[in-house]
C-alpha cells in the first residue's frame, strides 16, 4: 500500500512536470548588418565557381547556371575581404574579431590565425605567384606576410609608414597607396618608387603597371608608359528602374564608385547606382552598361584568363558576366 | 461489485487523460498581453521581413558599418541610443548620446557619408551642420560666446553673422 502511495506520487510529480509550461524567449545580437548582403567574392576555379563571403560571416561556394549554393564555413564573426590559395586550397579572410583567419578550402576549418597589431582589418591582397599577402588595419598599421615562409611578417621601409598596401604585381611589387601618391616597394630588391600627383585611392593595377584610382564619385586611369592620367570619367547617370511602369529612368546625377578592375583592354567600374560600367581604356569611351544588381555591388572579381566577371552586392544577388 | 469500481476507474482514468490532452493542446499557444508592463531590456532590434536590421534602439549601439565591413570611429567612441538602416542594410541615421563627452547627436548619413549633424554639447553649446560635396557647407550655432553662421561654397567660407571673419 505505502509503495504504490509512492508509485502514484512519483506519476504525479512526473505529469505535473511535464505539463508546465516552459516560456523562454530567444534571444538576440545588436549588430547593425545586412545578413543577406555579400562582402567580397574571389574565384575557386578559373571559370564559373567562386567563394562568396557574408556580412555575418557565412562562405558559400556558388558556381554558375546552378541554383542554390554549398556553405563552406559559418564563422562566429563577420567577414569583410577574403583570398583564395589554389595551390593549397585555403582560403584566407579578414574579420571584424577574430583577425586573419585561414580556412580549409573543402571544410571550412580553421587551420591557423595571422594576428594584428591593435584593430581589425577589411581589406586582403594575395598575390600566389610570389606568395605575398598583405592588409592594413583601421588603425592605419599596415601588413606584409610571406605566405611561403610559414606566413612569416616583412618588414616594411619606415618611409611607408602610412601609406597602405593595396595591390601586389606577378613581380612581387606591392602597391601602396599614400596621401597623393603610389609607392611601389620590390621587396625584394628593397626598392621603392613613386609615383606623384596621385588623387584617389587605388582600386587595380593591370599587368603592364596601368593603374585605376577612385576619387568618391570619379575615377581615373594612369598610363604607366607615359606617366600620366590618361582621363577621369563618372558614371554619367544613375539608371532607376521603376518597378511600376516596368521601365527604367535614367536621373543625370553620378553617385559613388565602389569596386573596379582593369582587364586588358577594359575597364569596368561598380558604383551606389547599381550599375557595371565597361569602358576603352585607350579613350575612356563608356562601352555598356550592365543593369542587373538588384542592389549596390559590394564587390567584383575578374576570371584569371579575364573572360568572366563575377559580382555581388548587398541584396545577396551574385551575377555572372562573360565578357 | 469489482467490476463497477474497474468501470469507475478507467471513466476516471480517460477523464483525467482527455484533460490533461486538452490541456497541453491549448498551452501551446500562449498569448502574452504585457500592453500595461514596462519592458526593461538592453537592445530592440527591428527587422524587416528578409531578417534585415532596419531599426535598433541599444545601450551601447554597434560601431558603424559601411560597404561589407565596419569602420573604426575611434577609441572610446561607444554610442547609445536609435540607429536607422535602408533597405540595403546601410546606416543612415542616428539619435545617440556618446559615453565619453557627454554630447547628443542627431545624423542624417547619405550611403556614404555624414550630411547633416546636430549636436548639443554638455556645456550648451549647440551646432547643425548640413554638408555638400565640393567644400559646400552650411554651420550654425550658438554657444555662450555668441551665435555663429556660416556658409561654404566650394571651399569658401562666409561668416553671415560677423563680417570680418570672411575670407577675402
Amino acid at each position: 500500500m505505502k509503495n504504490s502511495k509512492l508509485v502514484i506520487g512519483f506519476i504525479f510529480l512526473v505529469v505535473y512536470t511535464s505539463c508546465r509550461q516552459q516560456v523562454s524567449v530567444k534571444s538576440g545580437k545588436l549588430t547593425g548588418i545586412n545578413p543577406v548582403s555579400y562582402t567580397d567574392v574571389v574565384y575557386k576555379a578559373e571559370l564559373d565557381t567562386v567563394l562568396a563571403s557574408t556580412f555575418d560571416g557565412k562562405i558559400y561556394e556558388i558556381i554558375n547556371g546552378r541554383s542554390g549554393r554549398n556553405q563552406i564555413a559559418a564563422i562566429e564573426d563577420e567577414v569583410y575581404s577574403m583570398v583564395y590559395d589554389f595551390g593549397q586550397d585555403r582560403i584566407i579572410v579578414a574579420t571584424l574579431n577574430s583577425e586573419i583567419l585561414v580556412l580549409d578550402g573543402e571544410t571550412g576549418e580553421t587551420l591557423r590565425k595571422i594576428g594584428l597589431k591593435e584593430a581589425w582589418s577589411y581589406d586582403l591582397y594575395y598575390n600566389e605567384q610570389v606568395g605575398i599577402l598583405c592588409s592594413y588595419d583601421v588603425k592605419g598599421n599596415s601588413y606584409v606576410w610571406n605566405v611561403k615562409d610559414n606566413f612569416n611578417t616583412l618588414m616594411i621601409p619606415t618611409g611607408l609608414k602610412g601609406a597602405l598596401p593595396r595591390f601586389i604585381s606577378e613581380d612581387g611589387a606591392v602597391y601602396f597607396d599614400g596621401v597623393s601618391s603610389i609607392h611601389v616597394w620590390k621587396y625584394l630588391m628593397n626598392e621603392v618608387t613613386e609615383i606623384e600627383g596621385v588623387k584617389g585611392k587605388l582600386i587595380d593595377v593591370d599587368h603592364e603597371g596601368n593603374c585605376l584610382l577612385f576619387s568618391n564619385k570619379q575615377f581615373a586611369f594612369y598610363s604607366k608608359e607615359t606617366d600620366d592620367f590618361r582621363f577621369q570619367k563618372r558614371h554619367p547617370d544613375w539608371p532607376m528602374y521603376i518597378a511600376d511602369r516596368d521601365t527604367t529612368i535614367y536621373i543625370p546625377l553620378s553617385l559613388h564608385l565602389i569596386s573596379g578592375v582593369l582587364t586588358e583592354k577594359h575597364i569596368y567600374t561598380c558604383g551606389l547606382d547599381k550599375s557595371i560600367r565597361k569602358w576603352d581604356k585607350l579613350s575612356g569611351e563608356l562601352i555598356e552598361t550592365f543593369l542587373q544588381h538588384p542592389g549596390t555591388t559590394s564587390a567584383v572579381a575578374l576570371s584569371e584568363d579575364e573572360s568572366q566577371l563575377v559580382s555581388v552586392d548587398l541584396m545577396g544577388e551574385v551575377k555572372f558576366w562573360d565578357l | 461489485m469489482k467490476n463497477v469500481l474497474l468501470k469507475l476507474i478507467v471513466a476516471a482514468n480517460t477523464l483525467v487523460t482527455i484533460g490533461l490532452l486538452i490541456y497541453v493542446v491549448r498551452s501551446h499557444r500562449i498569448e502574452l498581453d504585457i500592453s500595461d508592463q514596462i519592458l526593461k531590456v538592453r537592445g530592440l532590434v527591428v527587422t524587416d521581413s528578409s531578417g534585415k536590421e532596419r531599426v535598433i534602439i541599444g545601450s551601447p549601439l554597434p560601431p558603424a558599418q559601411s560597404f561589407g565591413y565596419r569602420f573604426y570611429r575611434g577609441d572610446n567612441s561607444s554610442v547609445s541610443g536609435i540607429m536607422l538602416y535602408d533597405h540595403e542594410g546601410q546606416e543612415r541615421s542616428g539619435y545617440v548620446t556618446d559615453d565619453s563627452y557627454g554630447n547628443v547627436f542627431f545624423t542624417l548619413d547619405s550611403k556614404t557619408s555624414q550630411q547633416a549633424l546636430f549636436v548639443a554639447e554638455p556645456q550648451g553649446a549647440t551646432t547643425l551642420k548640413v554638408w555638400g560635396e565640393n567644400g559646400n557647407e552650411i554651420n550654425l550655432g550658438a554657444s555662450d560666446e555668441g551665435p555663429w553662421l556660416t556658409v561654404s561654397e566650394n571651399g569658401k567660407r562666409q561668416n553671415l553673422i560677423r563680417e570680418e571673419d570672411n575670407e577675402k
